[in-house]
């Protein structure tokens, strides 16, 4: 199959390059090796002991090991606060590990807006246990009855003795190790004599960012390292690479230094110069034949549709049928949901240095466990022999390129027996990192004379939300395992559904999803911030609207009808409030293109349990397009641990899903991806920038649950309902683009 | 049928051109050239058919690309070996028909945006050459949307009026007694039917004849006047002309950009040599027509830089990384030599416009060239305060842009 | 290769390199100044910004042969730790950052700006970020980090 010139082509280098290496010996740069603050020591992973948690250095250090890593939301800083507070420590004298198959233990992936709610939670038990312990080891040096004591600042004192009667934790540990497992019987402390937790103590690793001395990933070096990129097939990004095989390589114009690298349909150069490597794949030519299933652009949605399997049903009581039958109005819609893309500014980079019976990777991977899984399979070493370190990469928003070039850095070492960094280009995390699903959501919901909404009925098709490395999959879920050995992408159905359901207390309700295999997907499908629940609240929160409308009832007050939860409650009376929301005018006059004002409102529960979120969103519509002028949120996520960084968190939510609701939409073709840069797959312009008020509700009495990605769900129907109040438009289909609107304005 | 040359020249021309085609697949009016599906790919790059034919996120030849016209929005149609949605069923004298007459299977009249004004210069053997290179391409399933016209242009019979005014059937005939000369015109004339874009059009919408090649507007761009005006190419060498045309730039002179950049990717870069020469040889002797945008000697750059610090800082850090001064850059396509450019010296500004919103693909026979389109990244504001400033500091005039004209061109006769 | 002499954070150095060579690689990998990053190559999100004569370049286009003579400050050249630039202090305190992978070519735009107009409207300041892209949504926060640095260093200069 020809193609002829594309954006592709271009951006891809489609055509690439190979020679013969010429190693000499000692780098002209100094190598600098990856930051390692605590010698490596065979310490605890064993999760129920508390060594795999803390330890406590002689100088006073508490060392916290953390399986959740800092992916740029502020966590590193939040999770000392709280062991701090807990143990009973100075913050400052805690450091985090983070994300290490040797030193930290496996707390699955860091994703889901789960850090600080079940990783926080973990810790928070391992520092009480820990403290306890201390205590009871300070009562026993100190012959003292436990009740008498307390700790602070990293000692147990005797209250009752002016004098200040002390013993150092450091002196209650024999090696820093508690050899002790995490006690089922401690107490956590009262969040009314909170000190730490609740401040917002500063970012820890900001100073090093703003100074250009922090290290992410791609700032790695190992002594040895050579350079490498992967040159890839067309049919960019797609979930299926049926009968992809290499017609022809031609590596006669590789430039000289470069040295060609294959297995199977995995091509790729390595160099000692990195411009020498990106030379490389530029010149290599490769011929590829494969067979595209992709669908045409238009036809993604009936795609969709067609290949998903019998629906589960997710949650049904009272008789939908019966009720949708007996309603006085019957009102239906479908709302369509792009596949989008993660906003990571640096593309994705790994490093790996593969032996003969070993292997070391440097990754901004989510998961170091899962990802070291995967990569045993691919190096086929066995597990314990594959040492993964987390190091953090350019913000991630989800199961992005990281692990692939993981996979793509570990193949090339193996195969060229030097360690390899692997820097992906543009156009490759544009085009070939996991994508967030393309999602149908149909809704029908039922009236009866005097308005009251008797039946709902919400269905939707999506693809799996998950095909993150595992155990299971292991090198299927690398795309260097798809490439060299021929594996599918695979994940069990999951995402898909989440806030599929209403908080809302309905009387006769039936949701159900289709799920579609990963295979099935047009576009490789995974994890990106909010899974389904970004799509499913926008169908579920436009629909409200939209019935809202139809009754003639103020929307805000409609979904105050069917709002049970007292928390809930607060939430939208809280941001309406903030907004000076007023009952929203019933007259609709047909919108002409001139400039029109207007607000809506959403609401969610993020996954039915998690973070309360109401948004109101200001915005401004004309011919050139939907404008946000302001977006208020109100926010509960139970107790808060940094209120400084849960508002940077809802910030960036904010502004992320304004540009996922207006400007993002992954396009492709029948082979592949075509938006493969900024300015076809564009984030949010500073001239863009909505104003944010914030505000936050905080529960010290409720448990922490995440705050990362809840907003995002709320915010897209928020704003499509502000274009309804402003145009009478409905806009079912995001992004809500000028195109759209125009459209929607002439039909 | 009727107007076709005398055959015993054509012959002779046919064996002269033997004589004189180095290359294998040089292209010539001759009747006797051999029907060839390898011959016919040649010509079928020559006559651009993929451009038109193949949309943005579409597979090659499949059809489906909108035409803005003033009459509404055509889309163009799969011409791959598809039996129901494609052109598989057609038979030779039906894709004759298209292609000479502008005749549908079912005796309708095809809208001109598919230039048979042009095509029906070609030999009938070119013709079936292209048809069976068309027929040995994959088949495409897929459905073209239905043209958008309005009343009464929705109606296939107007467009048999419109044949009256503005269409002569008939095979080419040599223009010149300068063998090279006619050979250039049959490219240029016939296949690349470059008329289609650079000639202006009557009130009919048909070519004006009498200001064949003066410049023109389509599909959103600005067409130059190629003719031999001081305003057109008058001041431009053979050689310039050639790696122009089969590189998509002359550095420090010109670059293409929109359906230009198309012409060069998807087909001028593939030209013999000798057929390059032929079409800058013809080119050259197209009659002069005014052009309307100053050449480079006509306008004096401001020696001092518009008093604007914000635009300045747009400018240097949006446009400056890759069009940096001139003999210290990227070079290659990337050139900074921005008072060369006729968009930057048209006071009207509408390629100026155009190519920071779309930004520029080309691959050209040395190297490829990408600008970045700037629709998603910049506000209307932004673009025309740096089209501005751009203008000013660079193009000799003192035309200020306002947001609500880069909003015009962001909506409308965006192309493809 | 050829021998091109590079002033960096008024450092000289003398690399032998290819002059096509973008500046980026040689920064990052000849001269381990790791504060430019690499973003997307093609001049459209501004990672990699650093100022050449006090202009905004964006170092992964720039041939590094076109730099001769050229006094080039990236973020390691505007302040440290213990002397942090007015706009440093002013990220720090404004917490203006989420990941951070964009905040260096922010900061550089940021200096680029100031140095031009040291009172700069919050319009100004977001036009002057055109170029720059950040994926986390700290918009804000660095127009706000951006206004308190013009402020601080205004009062430092005596203005007003």
């Amino acid at each position: 199959m020809t193609f002829c010139i594309s954006r592709r082509s271009f951006l891809q280098g489609l055509s690439a390059l190979v020679v013969g290496f010429r190693f000499d010996g000692a780098l002209a740069t100094e190598l600098l090796t990856p930051d390692r603050s605590v010698e490596q020591m065979q310490k605890s992973l064993d999760v129920r002991q508390l060594d795999a948690w803390l330890a406590i250095r002689q100088d006073g250090q508490v060392i916290v090991y953390s399986g959740k890593v800092e992916l740029g939301t502020g966590v590193e800083t939040a999770l000392r606060q709280i062991v701090a507070e807990e143990l009973c420590v100075l913050f400052e004298s805690t450091v985090l590990i983070q994300g290490d198959t040797q030193l930290t233990p496996d707390q699955g992936i860091t994703a889901g807006s789960k850090t600080i709610q079940v990783g926080g939670a973990q810790l928070r038990r391992a520092a009480a246990s820990a403290r306890q312990y201390l205590l009871d080891e300070g009562a026993r040096r100190m012959g003292l009855d436990k009740s008498m004591l307390d700790t602070i600042e990293g000692c147990v004192i005797y209250r009752g003795d002016p004098s200040g009667r002390y013993v150092r934790y450091t002196d209650l540990l024999t090696g820093g190790a508690f050899d002790s497992p995490v006690g089922e019987s401690f107490s956590i402390r009262e969040s009314k004599n909170y000190r730490i937790v609740g401040q917002s103590v500063p970012r820890v690793d900001i100073p090093a960012k703003v100074f250009g001395q922090f290290r992410y990933v791609h700032d790695l070096s190992v002594p040895g390292m050579v350079h490498g990129r992967v040159i890839r097939p067309p049919i960019t990004g797609a979930s299926r690479l049926d009968g992809l095989k290499i017609e022809n390589l031609d590596a006669s114009e590789l430039p000289a230094g470069a040295r060609l690298i294959y297995e199977g349909n995995f091509v790729g150069v390595v160099a000692e110069q990195e411009w020498v490597a990106m030379q490389a794949a530029r010149a290599l030519k490769v011929t590829w034949s494969y067979t595209s299933t992709l669908p045409n652009p238009g036809d993604l949605y009936d795609r969709l549709r067609h290949v998903a399997g019998k629906p589960e049903v997710l949650i049904e009581y009272g008789d939908v049928s019966e009720h949708m039958g007996q309603a006085a109005h019957v009102i239906s819609a479908e709302y369509r949901w792009p596949f989008q893309n993660h906003d990571s500014i640096g593309p994705s980079c790994a490093i790996a240095d593969v032996r003969a019976d070993s292997a070391t990777i440097w990754s901004g991977t989510q998961g170091v466990y899962p990802l070291r899984s995967a990569l045993a399979d691919l190096l086929r070493l066995d597990r314990e022999a594959v040492h993964v370190i987390y190091s953090q990469a350019s913000g991630c928003y989800g199961h992005n390129g990281a692990d692939d070039a993981a996979g793509d850095a570990a193949l090339l070492s193996k195969y060229c027996g030097r360690p390899v960094r692997v820097q992906w280009s543009r156009a490759d995390e544009h085009g070939w990192n996991p994508k967030g699903p393309a999602m149908l959501m149909q809704l029908q919901g039922g009236m009866n004379a005097s308005g009251d909404l008797i039946a709902w009925h919400f269905q939707n098709w999506t693809p799996t939300h998950v095909t993150r490395p595992n155990a299971k999959a292991g090198a299927a879920s690398l795309l260097a395992g798809q490439l060299s050995q021929g594996l599918v992408v695979q994940g069990p159905n999951a995402g898909g559904d989440r806030n599929a359901v209403v908080n809302y207390t309905l009387v006769n309700c039936r949701v159900e999803t289709h799920w579609i295999d990963p295979l099935d997907s047009p576009l490789r499908p995974s994890a990106l911030r909010g899974l389904g629940a970004v799509a499913n609240t926008f169908a579920n929160e436009s629909f409200m609207d939209e019935l809202a409308w139809a009754a003639s009832v103020d929307p805000l007050a409609f979904r105050l009808r069917y709002l049970q939860d007292p928390r809930g409650r607060v939430v939208l009376e809280t941001v309406v409030q903030q907004a000076r929301w007023t009952p929203r005018s019933m007259s609709r006059r047909r919108w002409t293109g001139e400039l029109a004002q207007g607000r809506g409102v959403s609401y969610v529960q993020y996954e039915n349990e998690n973070a309360y979120v109401a948004v109101v969103a200001d915005v401004a519509v004309s011919l050139a397009g939907v404008r946000i002028n302001r977006i208020t949120v109100a926010h509960d996520c139970g107790l808060i641990v940094n209120p400084d960084g849960v508002r940077n968190q809802i910030e960036g939510n904010v502004i992320q899903a304004t540009a996922r609701t207006l400007k993002q939409e992954v396009t492709f073709n029948p082979t592949g991806v075509t938006s493969l840069e900024w300015g076809a797959y564009p984030v949010l312009a500073f001239h863009e920038l909505p104003e944010i008020d914030i505000v936050l509700i905080d529960q010290p009495d409720q448990p922490s649950v995440g705050a990362g990605e809840a907003t995002s769900a709320a915010v897209p129907a928020a704003i499509a309902n502000a274009v309804f109040d402003a145009t009478g438009l409905r806009l079912r289909q995001v992004p809500l683009t000028r195109e759209r609107l125009t459209e929607a304005m002439q039909t | 049928m009727g107007s076709s040359p005398p055959f015993r020249r054509a012959l002779c021309k046919a064996l002269l051109l033997l004589l004189l085609a180095m290359p294998n697949y040089s292209v010539w009016a001759e009747e006797g050239a051999a029907i060839d599906a390898k011959r016919g790919e040649y010509l079928t790059r020559l006559g651009n058919c993929q451009s038109c034919h193949t949309r943005k996120d579409g597979l090659p030849f499949a059809g489906g690309v909108p035409f803005l016209t003033p009459f509404g929005t055509l889309y163009s149609t799969n011409i791959t070996p598809e039996n129901t949605t494609g052109i598989g069923a057609w038979s030779d004298e039906q894709f004759l028909d298209a292609m000479h007459k502008g005749i549908r299977p079912d005796g309708t009249h095809l809208y001109p945006a598919f230039p048979y004004t042009a095509y029906t210069w070609l030999s009938r053997n070119d013709v079936l050459s292209i048809l069976a290179y068309l027929r040995s391409r994959p088949s495409v399933v897929y459905t073209p949307p239905g043209n958008e016209l309005r009343f009464p242009f929705n109606q296939r019979w107007i467009v048999k009026g419109w044949k009256l005014l503005n269409f002569r059937e008939g095979r080419f005939n040599e223009v010149s007694a300068n063998e090279q000369i006619s050979r250039g015109a049959y490219l240029s004339e016939a296949l690349g039917h470059c008329g289609e874009c650079h000639t202006p059009r009557t009130w009919s919408q048909g070519l004006d004849r009498s200001q064949h090649y003066a410049g023109a507007q389509q599909q959103g761009w600005t067409a130059w006047n190629i003719t031999a005006d001081p305003r057109g190419i008058g001041g431009w060498s053979n050689e310039k002309l050639m790696s122009y045309l089969r590189n998509g730039h002359q550095r420090g002179e010109a670059v293409a950009g929109g359906p230009m950049a198309q012409v060069v990717s998807d087909s001028l870069r593939f030209l013999t040599d000798d057929d390059l020469n032929a079409m800058v040889a013809y080119l050259r002797s197209v009659p002069e027509k005014p052009g309307a945008v100053p050449a480079r000697t006509e306008i004096s750059t401001m020696a001092v830089k518009p008093d604007d610090t914000d635009t300045e800082a747009l400018f240097v850090s949006l446009c400056e990384s890759c069009h940096h001064p001139d003999g210290k850059g990227l070079g290659g396509p990337y050139p900074r030599s921005f008072p060369n450019y006729s968009a930057v010296r048209d006071p009207d500004g509408t390629n100026l416009v155009r190519v920071i919103l779309e930004g520029i693909e080309r691959r050209g026979i040395q190297d490829e060239a990408f600008m970045p389109g700037y629709r998603a990244l910049l506000s209307d504001d932004q673009i025309a305060r740096l089209a501005t400033y751009i203008g000013h500091q660079f193009g000799g005039h003192a035309r200020v842009f306002s947001a609500q004209d880069v909003a015009r061109q962001r909506t409308a006769g965006a192309g493809q | 290769m050829s021998m091109h002499v590079l002033i960096v954070n008024d450092t000289t150095y003398e690399i032998d390199v290819d002059p096509r060579t973008p500046l980026l690689y040689v920064l990052r990998n000849d001269l381990g100044i790791i504060s430019p990053k690499f973003g997307c190559g093609l001049s459209e999100c501004g990672a990699c910004t650093v100022l050449a004569d006090g202009r905004p370049v964006r170092a992964c286009c720039v041939p590094v042969g076109s730099l001769a003579s050229q006094k080039i400050v990236t973020v390691e050249g505007l302040g440290t730790p213990e002397r942090p630039h007015p706009l440093q202090q002013a990220f720090i305190d404004e917490q203006a950052a989420q990941c951070g992978y964009c905040i260096p070519g922010m900061l550089m735009s940021a200096q680029a700006l100031l140095a031009q107009n040291s009172s700069p409207t919050d319009e100004q300041v977001r036009q002057a970020l055109a170029g720059n892209l950040c994926g986390c949504g700290t918009h804000i926060r660095i127009v706000k980090a951006i206004q308190r640095a013009a402020g601080i260093m205004r009062r430092e200069e005596g203005r007003p």
